[in-house]
């Protein structure tokens, strides 16, 4: 009968080919607390806004200009809002597996600063800072949320680092 | 300087295509015949218009100053052409799926045909990305 012992030679044979796939999980678990404040306030962001702009769409709260409840604006909007979630999932599951945390990061950012300049062309002349104080709250803080992507970006520790 | 790069010739003919769609974008966009807004949806197609002009401006520019990248890091030259991918699919998918509703491209003969090979020329930016990304140790 075989002996089916293993003996230390094979055990750190062993160890050595699934030494690669441990130092990928301890890496992705060893993000700094800079990063880990950053995804949870991107996280909180991007959320707090949807939850505020499907409350407006199905009037659940007050103070909105109907001049701006417009078919147009909603199409455009709904587009925005279920893009900007998707890319916020990828990002969530890309920083959890370690996996295209960055390209995610990169084209949420792109993503943004496209809709902001489409909004800017399109709908400068609907867009009052006076009258409309989510959207007054939204826009203001758009800056703020660029910083924080590619902030997030350059703070997320990947294995691809050193590249 | 360019062998030394060590790119594939295909990466080249994608950097070509890209930069002749954008000159020819350009000249369409800059040509275009003041009847064009006489049709029934002027608004939807000014919208387009304006639009055009903000993003082919910025695409000039990117156009310009993107060989100097290349020749200078070939490191910033991917997250650069990553970007400029991310931004060509998200313009891309805002106009069809997006600002269907608000913007409408002219009917004239070049525009539609520079519509039809916008899938051209993404294929290009992606193919240069992808290049650039896992062809770096040969670069190297």
């Amino acid at each position: 009968m075989a002996n089916k012992k293993v003996n230390d030679m094979e055990i750190s044979a062993i160890l050595e080919a699934f030494a690669e796939s441990r130092e990928d999980k301890a890496v992705s678990i060893d993000q700094s607390k800079t990063f880990k404040a950053l995804i949870v306030f991107c996280n909180i962001y991007v959320l707090t806004f949807l939850v505020i702009y499907f409350s407006l769409k199905n009037n659940f709260l007050d103070g909105f200009d109907e001049g701006l409840l417009t078919e147009d604006v909603f199409t455009v909007f709904d587009g925005r809002a279920n893009v900007m979630f998707w890319l916020l999932a990828s990002m969530n599951v890309g920083a959890y597996f370690n996996f295209g945390f960055k390209v995610s990061c990169l084209i949420a950012l792109v993503y943004l600063l496209n809709t902001t300049v489409d909004n800017a062309v399109l709908f400068a002349g609907l867009i009052s800072l006076d009258d409309r104080p989510y959207f007054s709250v939204f826009i203001l803080s758009r800056p703020l949320f660029f910083v924080v992507l590619a902030w997030m970006g350059l703070a997320y520790k990947d294995k691809l680092e050193d590249d | 300087m360019i062998k030394n790069l060590h790119l594939s010739k295909l990466f080249w003919t994608s950097l070509l295509v890209a930069n002749c769609y954008v000159i020819i974008a350009t000249y369409a966009i800059v040509t275009h015949p003041d009847n064009t807004f006489a049709a029934d949806n002027q608004q939807h197609i000014l919208a387009a218009i304006k639009l055009t002009y903000v993003r082919l401006t910025l695409a000039i520019f990117f156009m310009v100053a993107y060989p100097v990248i290349l020749f200078s890091s070939l490191k910033y030259a991917k997250y650069v052409t990553i970007a400029l991918t991310a931004w060509g699919i998200v313009m891309y998918i805002d106009d069809y799926l997006v600002l269907y509703k608000i913007i409408e491209y002219p009917k004239r003969g070049l525009v539609v045909v520079l519509q039809s090979l916008r899938p051209i020329l993404l294929i290009c930016l992606i193919w240069m990305s992808f290049e650039l990304t896992f062809t770096k140790s040969k670069v190297n």
